[in-house]
């Protein structure tokens, strides 16, 4: 009983000592907190600015993490910048990573994905020196926030357009690995598509509920393949590896996504729906360094070379290319919204 | 709905079935000698993602993916021993010590495939893959044949340990050591058991059996390697261990009845139901919990999780 | 703790002192130095990444207001982990017990229209109940049919995780472009005590918890009913104990904990429901809960300890540029080493515990 006791004394004591730190932290806010911003150069010259980049994922996904890390390259060569990213990170650690980074210098933060808006908000008021971009969402504050993203879904009626009009089963199949905002957009619109170019033909949607599980997008196309469908939109970064590892197996068709993948399997890719993430990235980082950064939500598309369609394979006959060829044209000049 | 059916009774439902589960058999199996000598095989994951990276490199560097596999097994070995290492000699906690290696395996392979192939690469690598073997003969037998014998050879290797590790657990010495270590140690080292030995031992064939695994992941069914590719088919094997009562046989069996789920969820979500995709991948966890409940009661090693020591 | 009682009660003081400080330091160092070679093998430089690690959780006030910030989850879900296996019930579904209760709790806190703390501690007590449901199914199929709580809680993370998913996508989804719940009423949030890291009141009621944890343990009937399940079942029922009533109280009441931790996460700190919202806390737990030789308020230093790991991954990501994937790795190592050190006089005895 008397170890109990002590015990409960104990307890006591850390109880106090954790409070009185917890506080003494407290205590100290009421101080103006420190805008670590980088130190401000002695003599008005042009302001430094360092770009770190946030993903959710690995960079070596072969799809929309790594193209943003490629886009960081791009702009460390084109704009001579420091640059620095972070793989991986965990929605508890955005809000941490993005302070370490203020703190060390960075001032143009990049949060790869929708699920960065909320700590960008937050971010962007802690730190109004700074610029935060969101790639992939649409926050923005008309300050210091600002984000870009896809025509909501172009690529993804493209890809329908090219589907609908090479099935011969006419059923067309989807894979994804999550159902996110883009993802969503592009598959919804790629339904619209078909019904319009091919009414008869039927769409199935499957997403594997990993990015990393190639294997599962292969059973999750092979499961399409043998349902009839003969072509698939494949829009899941690493999973597209195993969708055409399947139609390869199957004498299925694939368009890929995000950048060109025909070199997974020349014969069954019929094209692939190219995304420049590094087109988007520039364009914000050129607009903070001109002075032109204004915090507002950016559309970018096929008409500013953010879309694009990679090389056909022989299996699209002439005539479809020139339909897309076509419809492209309509949506640059804005003619044809698939949204509308 | 009819068509549903259709698509289900297909012969190629039950092939995919078979090609789900032998993963998850080949490295529960392994897992169950670890599992009767009493030490938690949750390492597995890690296990089996070394294994997916040393059969890609070792089918890349050799050309030939049975070397892949070969060489995959071996490391799997060494990632063996480290966990035996700290959970047998060391006296470590059996679930924390999995936990560890799940993630230094995670890293590891990473920082390794990075620094061979660089970090980004614009086109994915491949290496040679395993071919389907189609046994002369009994693939012709009309649905049987190609549902049953026209997989990797390796799947055949996977369906034929379950009768060996069945013999070997039941009718062999070192089975009934294993067995016995794992119920009762103290006993079993006061016969002249070496109760260290044989936990080694267990543990090398569970890291064997599952690096092999992760191997049959990237070089059988693919052929390239991706970063944390296993996507926690290690958790699933061991729960099929425990869904299978620690016996060779219901470890199969619970191995078949989670790929079948899961091929199952696949053909639910290409027929096209509107279903939320995301009550289709839940759709074998829920399937295993509900198939529990004719399974009734399982009971596992007594000496389960608990390091022995001889004082 | 009571099952090393008789032996720690003769040791001297200092022993234990340098037994619970020396070995865990010692076992730190070990790892840190196995870490430097990998960190060396990839071209960066093991000392500025360590110093940035340290930095990056103890460098300031700030910094370990954020790795207190971060230790909140991992104590509240330790504890969890602490209270099963005390139990001799193996709980290894803190993470799907957690995201139940974040998905009640969000539910309380984005819908029910009430005035002041009432909102608060409608959500707070959403986030318990959800919590101790996701607990009580595997307590009550154990109980009832001897289900294996291993294999039973497995399976109920990824029916948890899944159905969140469903749920933000799906039912609770705020309307917009962002598949995510509406962020919680501003009543039914936690009050910030620093808003430069954003450490909230979660941190006091996770300590408050290791207290009533270590109460009810040590000083309740029900506390002893569950050591004793938990030491020896044959003899608890001897005593007449309820054995199985008690281990599903026992699950029940780990849940409800782990779904605290989930609960605080969300009122605390994200304000709102997304996919995928925890890093693994239920799994780190159990490392947490075990480091603390299942002791509660032993469990507040552990928690600490991997709250300042992955603090200082985060700094040491960002300053030494080292690549996650090298993170994962010493990770691992410090959690190997520290294990291993600290297993040489920690005999816990889970007897029977995979029944």
């Amino acid at each position: 009983m008397l170890q109990k006791t002590a015990r409960l004394w104990a307890i006591i004591v850390i109880l106090t000592l954790v409070g009185s730190l917890t506080l003494a932290g407290c205590g100290q806010k009421a101080e103006p907190p420190k805008q670590s911003q980088p130190a401000p150069a002695p003599a008005p010259q042009k302001p430094v600015y360092k770009v770190a980049l946030l993903t959710s994922g690995p960079i070596n996904d072969g799809g929309w993490n790594q193209s943003a890390f490629e886009g960081l390259q791009d702009i460390k060569k084109k704009f001579g910048l420091e640059v620095a990213n972070t793989e991986n990170v965990k929605q508890a650690d955005q809000l941490q990573l993005i302070r370490s980074y203020v703190n060390q210098g960075y001032n143009i933060i990049f949060g790869h994905g929708f699920e960065y808006g909320d700590t960008l908000k937050a971010a962007a008021k802690e730190f109004p020196k700074a610029y935060f971009i969101q790639i992939g969402g649409i926050e923005k504050n008309g300050a210091n926030l600002g984000s870009t993203v896809f025509h909501s879904g172009e690529a993804g009626y493209i890809a329908g357009i090219v589907l609908a009009l090479t099935t011969k089963t006419n059923k067309i199949g989807q894979v994804g690995a999550m159902e996110i905002p883009t993802i969503k957009a592009d598959f919804d619109n790629m339904k619209k598509a078909v019904a319009k170019y091919n009414p008869k033909a039927t769409v199935v949607t499957a997403y594997t509920g990993s990015w990393e599980d190639i294997g599962k997008g292969k059973e999750a196309a092979l499961a399409q393949f043998n349902s009839g469908v003969d072509a698939i939109l494949a829009d899941g970064d690493a999973v597209n590896i195993g969708v055409v590892e399947a139609a390869k197996e199957k004498k299925g068709l694939v368009v890929g996504w995000s950048r060109d993948q025909s070199h997974l399997g020349p014969e069954v890719v019929l094209t692939s729906m190219i995304q420049r993430v590094d087109i988007m990235m520039e364009k914000m980082v050129k607009d903070v360094l001109d002075g032109k950064f204004k915090g507002e939500n950016v559309v970018m598309g096929f008409a500013d070379g953010v879309n694009d369609v990679a090389p056909y394979n022989a299996k699209v006959p002439k005539d479809v290319q020139d339909k897309v060829k076509a419809v492209i044209e309509e949506m640059k000049s804005g003619k044809f919204d698939p949204n509308k | 709905m009819e068509s549903l059916f259709q698509l289900i009774f297909a012969g190629d439902f039950f092939y995919s079935t078979i090609r789900l589960a032998t993963p998850l058999l080949l490295a529960a199996l392994g897992g169950l000698f670890s599992e009767r000598a009493g030490v938690l095989s949750l390492g597995m994951e890690g296990m089996m993602l070394g294994g997916t990276l040393l059969g890609f490199l070792g089918s890349y560097f050799t050309g030939s993916p049975w070397l892949g596999i070969f060489i995959a097994a071996l490391g799997g070995l060494v990632v063996a021993l480290l966990y035996a290492l700290v959970t047998v000699t060391f006296r470590a906690d059996q679930v924390v010590a999995s936990v560890g290696i799940n993630i230094i395996m995670m890293g590891l392979t990473g920082v390794i495939y990075r620094g061979i192939f660089g970090t980004t690469l614009s086109q994915q690598i491949v290496a040679p893959a395993l071919k389907p073997l189609a046994i002369p003969g009994l693939a012709q037998i009309p649905f049987l044949g190609p549902v049953l014998f026209d997989h990797l050879a390796m799947v055949y290797v996977a369906f034929l340990l379950v009768p060996i590790t069945y013999h070997v657990l039941y009718h062999t010495t070192w089975g009934l050591k294993i067995r016995a270590v794992g119920e009762y140690p103290l006993a079993a080292d006061t016969l002249g058991v070496n109760v260290f030995l044989t936990r080694y031992l267990a543990i090398l064939v569970s890291g064997f059996l599952a690096s092999a695994a992760g191997a049959l992941l990237s070089i059988g069914y693919l052929n390239m390697f991706m970063e944390n590719m296993t996507a926690g088919r290690g958790f699933i094997a061991f729960s099929a261990i425990i869904f299978g009562k620690w016996t060779p046989l219901g470890t199969m069996a619970a191995c078949l009845v989670f790929g079948a789920a899961d091929a199952l969820q696949l053909r639910i979500q290409a027929f096209g139901l509107g279903l939320p995709y995301q009550l289709a991948v839940m759709f074998p966890y829920a399937i295993t919990l509900l198939a529990l409940l004719f399974v009734g009661r399982s009971q596992g090693p007594a000496a389960a999780a608990i390091p022995y020591s001889k004082d | 703790m009571s099952n090393d009682n008789g032996q720690s009660g003769r040791r001297s003081l200092l022993l234990n002192a340098v037994q619970g400080l020396l070995i865990p330091l010692l076992a730190v160092t070990g790892a840190l130095l196995v870490g430097s070679a990998v960190i060396a093998l990839v071209g960066a430089d093991p000392w500025k990444a360590y110093t940035a690690l340290y930095k990056g959780a103890f460098g300031s006030q700030v910094q370990f207001n954020m790795t207190l910030l971060n230790a909140t989850p991992l104590l509240l879900a330790g504890l969890a982990v602490v209270l099963a296996f005390r139990g001799g019930t193996f709980n290894i579904g803190g993470e799907g017990q957690l995201y139940m209760g974040a998905l009640f709790a969000t539910w309380a806190g984005t819908t029910l229209p009430l005035p002041g703390e009432l909102a608060l501690l409608a959500a707070l007590l959403a986030g318990l109940l959800g919590g101790l449901l996701w607990g009580a199914i595997p307590g009550y199929l154990k109980a009832t049919r001897g289900f294996n709580e291993v294999i039973t809680t497995i399976l109920l993370n990824y029916i948890a995780i899944w159905l969140v998913s469903y749920f933000v996508h799906g039912p609770m989804k705020e309307p917009g472009w962002n598949p995510q719940s509406r962020a919680v009423f501003e009543a039914a949030r936690l009050p910030i005590l620093d808003p430069r890291s954003g450490l909230n009141l979660g941190i006091v009621i996770a300590i408050l918890t290791a207290f009533l944890v270590y109460l009810l343990l040590e000083w309740t009937t029900l506390g002893f009913s569950i050591r004793m399940v938990g030491l020896n079942r044959t003899a608890a029922a001897y005593a007449g104990v309820n054995v199985p009533l008690t281990m599903a109280l026992t699950l029940g009441l780990s849940g409800a904990l782990a779904g605290l931790a989930g609960t605080v996460e969300v009122l605390g700190r994200q304000y709102r429901l997304l996919d995928g919202f925890s890093p693994g806390y239920g799994f780190d737990a159990i490392a947490v809960a075990l480091l603390a030789r299942l002791n509660p308020w032993g469990t507040i230093f552990s928690a600490i300890f991997f709250g300042a790991l992955r603090t200082g991954a985060n700094g040491m990501q960002v300053v030494a540029r080292l690549p996650v994937v090298v993170v994962y790795v010493l990770e691992g190592l410090v959690i190997l080493f520290t294990i291993a050190g600290n297993s040489g006089r920690f005999k816990l005895r889970r007897k029977a515990v995979m029944r």
